[in-house]
């Protein structure tokens, strides 16, 4: 006999059968069945967060770290909205996540009751799918299919608005036929892009084979695709050096010989050289998005682009192409390894070499940020996660932390969202417990999503915190005194005692002022059984260079500060 | 290469947001709509829109990959208008012709025109053909007294079937 569930409970089994562990959720009228029912399905841990935004920013955290789609749970109205941002950051970077969110009872919906937010119009720019359930019946395969939706072909955010009489309603529960995808497929419209042909794929290894500046830029897509390994197979056959976007750092590991470093705004003077030099270059699961080209017009004018995007709307898109390959990373990187000789372009590597210069020490002695992240490094070991918000550390940490395990740099590329630091870790948590989570912020955003440390001190979520405190929303500081005559306009931030915070969520808390403190409250955090908070007072106008002008080309990077300075 | 162009989109009909989706990419990339036109689509279940919009070819091609990321979206095409048929149709109601009856018939005639109901406040005819043809059948009509109009928005084909993915 068929099993009759409520729409909540059939919503608790559709997440079980999905293999969901975890959510992050707050409760609320519009959704109160479904917490009605939870504690029947002790499997769901459910993460009670401080504010539904960190609910969203926490799934996309898991989900960016296990490919698998996290979850987050709101009530209608100011809980759904409350997600939008985490949503529109998952949207950006291609994040997997499946958003539930309760919604008024159908008879009231349209007449503005209370708390009656039409969410799914809300998110239909900002989500790869949004759909409202009306009926019970469907319930059970509209999960399925957002979870599908979410994780195949290019990932994306998928939200499910079920109104609360959906959740009362009752219907049998009927477990998945398991692999439904192509059925689902075809259902939800999606199919991957015209299939690759063989004449591409020797077009391209003609193009390369005979490159005499070639490079390969990694982006997110490599990680998404779990072709780290072949990419790395790939360049070591052909010796083509690789530059890793933002979210493609880590794709690539830090220190290995043909990897040169993050391209764009404030990418290493050489990297950007390189490119603009290139005769080549073989993209790899990045958009080629403005802050990696600076002006487009003005971006690799000598090379012949080969893009590798799982999305063929994505090819062409921002730089002219000349041989598109829309499919999966790993399978083009395998067929493509097939068909290069193997080579060393040493000639263009030495060139390359010869343009990168040592990294001038642009940081003074004392609580630098290259001297915080190594020791992070040095204490955490190679399995450490690190997460970081937005601004200027966020360009620090992703230049001068040595990254050498795949998917072990997390942060908001695409959307550049403050705030997303510290509830992002926990997610990322929950995909690898056992292991050190860094959440590192600057003053600024770190005062976005504080509030999360509570959840962390309930629920038991050991993330080192790292506040770069420099008093300045330091980023835009740095455009106001390089581009708007220094005037620091609601830049300079106060911030409270973080240490005495600490101390008043329970947790411990270091304030380090002096270089040779960095090390031994670093070693101190991570001894620390549960979360811990150390504040880095850091060089209050400490730039982050080299810089590219917004607006300019590539060509036109600022190096350093003494440039800068002739500049301004 | 601007110009107009015309997208066909077929999507589920259980999917009422897919319109609102398709509408909302347009508007985001701030692409005029020029004519929508929806109807049943080839397949039970389906429907299809017609958009004949305003811009360049390379965007028009990139819109209907786009459209066919939308999720339940089956189909989607485009082709440049100058290298299809378009025809639209209109109804239009006039004011009772009176002894000018004669008249109205002999200009629905040359406009391959039909009147298609009759009452004693007003007339209603239907016209249909490309947009210039159309045009001019409405200003012939004009001295008799439009009252009101209702156009179908343009369907079109391709003449040569050559559509994009
Ligand atoms: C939610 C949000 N609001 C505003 C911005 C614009 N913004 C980008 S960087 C930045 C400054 C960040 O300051 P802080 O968190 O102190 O980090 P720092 O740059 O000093 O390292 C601001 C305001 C943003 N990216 N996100």
């Amino acid at each position: 006999m068929a099993e009759m569930l409520t729409g909540a409970q059939i919503l608790c089994r559709a997440l079980e059968e999905q293999g969901v562990r975890v959510l992050f959720g707050y409760p609320g009228g519009a959704i109160m069945p479904f917490y009605h029912a939870l504690p029947e399905y002790p499997s769901l841990r459910h993460i009670l967060v401080r504010h539904e935004q960190a609910a969203a920013h926490a799934a996309d955290g898991y989900a960016r770290a296990t490919g698998r789609a996290g979850v987050c749970v709101a009530t209608s109205g100011p809980g759904a909205t409350n997600l939008v941002t985490g949503l529109a950051t998952a949207q950006m970077d291609n994040s997997p996540v499946v958003a539930i969110t309760g919604q008024v009872a159908r008879a009231m919906i349209g007449r503005d009751a209370f708390q009656e937010t039409d969410v799914v119009g809300i998110t239909l720019p900002i989500t790869k799918h949004s759909v409202m359930v009306h009926d019970v019946q469907d319930l059970a395969e509209t999960v399925r299919e957002a979870f599908h939706i979410a994780q195949e072909g290019r990932p994306g955010p998928v939200l499910v608005d079920i109104p609360k009489d959906v959740q009362t309603a009752r219907a049998e529960w009927r477990a998945g036929e398991g692999e439904n995808d192509s059925a689902r497929d075809a259902a939800s419209g999606t199919r991957a892009g015209a299939p690759i042909t063989e004449q591409a794929l020797h077009a391209a290894a003609e193009l390369l084979a005979r490159a005499e500046r070639p490079l390969i830029m990694a982006g997110h897509g490599v990680i998404l695709a779990d072709a780290c390994p072949e990419l790395r197979a790939f360049a070591e056959r052909t010796g083509i050096p690789v530059i890793t976007t933002l979210l493609g750092i880590s794709a690539f590991p830090d220190g290995h010989a043909l990897h040169l470093g993050m391209p764009g705004m404030h990418g290493e003077v050489h990297v950007n050289r390189a490119i603009q030099q290139a005769d080549v270059i073989l993209g790899v699961g990045l958009r080629f998005d403005d802050r990696v080209t600076g002006n487009v017009g003005g971006f690799a004018r000598q090379a012949r682009i080969i893009h590798i995007d799982v999305d063929p709307t994505e090819i062409g898109k921002n730089v002219p192409t000349e041989v598109a390959l829309a499919g999966d990373a790993k399978q083009l990187l395998c067929a493509l390894l097939g068909r290069v000789p193997p080579r060393e372009c040493r000639a263009w590597r030495d060139e390359i070499a010869a343009l990168r210069r040592e990294r001038e020490e642009q940081y003074r002695d004392g609580v630098a940020p290259d001297r915080i992240l190594r020791a992070i490094r040095e204490a955490s070991g190679p399995d450490a996660s690190i997460v970081s918000d937005v601004g200027q550390h966020q360009m620090w940490v992703a230049k001068l932390y040595p990254y050498t395990h795949p998917n072990s740099h997390f942060s908001s590329g695409g959307l550049g969202t403050m705030g997303f630091a510290v509830p992002a870790a926990m997610g990322v948590h929950f995909a690898r417990p056992g292991t050190p989570v860094w959440a590192i912020s600057g003053d600024g955003g770190f005062q976005m999503n504080l509030q999360e440390i509570a959840t962390m001190v309930q629920e038991g979520i050991p993330i080192k915190l790292a506040v770069f405190n420099n008093g300045y929303l330091g980023m835009v500081r740095q455009w106001q005194q390089l581009f708007h005559g220094r005037r620091y306009s609601a830049t300079p931030i106060w911030s409270p005692n973080f240490v005495r915070l600490a101390e008043a969520y329970g947790i411990a808390g270091w304030r380090v002022e002096r270089g040779e403190e960095i090390a031994g409250a670093v070693r101190a955090a991570l001894d620390a059984p549960g979360p811990a908070l150390i504040e880095f007072v850091i060089e209050q106008e400490a730039n982050v260079y080299p810089i590219v002008p917004p607006g300019a080309s590539l060509s036109e990077s600022i190096p350093d500060q003494r440039a800068a300075l002739a500049l301004a | 290469m601007s110009g107009a162009q015309v997208l066909s989109v077929v999507y589920d009909d259980d999917r009422p947001f897919t319109l609102t989706r398709a509408v909302g990419l347009l508007r985001r990339r701030n692409v005029s709509i020029r004519s929508l036109a929806l109807g049943p689509g080839p397949a039970d279940g389906s429907t299809q829109l017609q958009l004949v919009v305003q811009t360049d070819r390379d965007d028009a091609e990139r819109i209907a990959m786009l459209f066919q990321k939308v999720v339940g979206v089956q189909a989607a095409t485009t082709f440049a208008a100058d290298r299809g048929v378009a025809r639209e149709l209109v109804l239009a109601r006039l004011r009772p012709p009176g002894e000018r009856l004669g008249e109205l018939l002999d200009t629905l005639q040359l406009y391959r025109a039909a009147l298609i109901d009759e009452s004693a406040e007003a007339v209603i005819v239907e016209l249909a053909g490309e947009e210039a043809f159309v045009g001019s059948g409405l200003r012939a009509l004009e001295s008799f007294g439009i009252i009101e109009v209702a156009r179908s928005g343009r369907a079109a084909l391709e003449r040569q079937r050559e559509a994009t993915a």
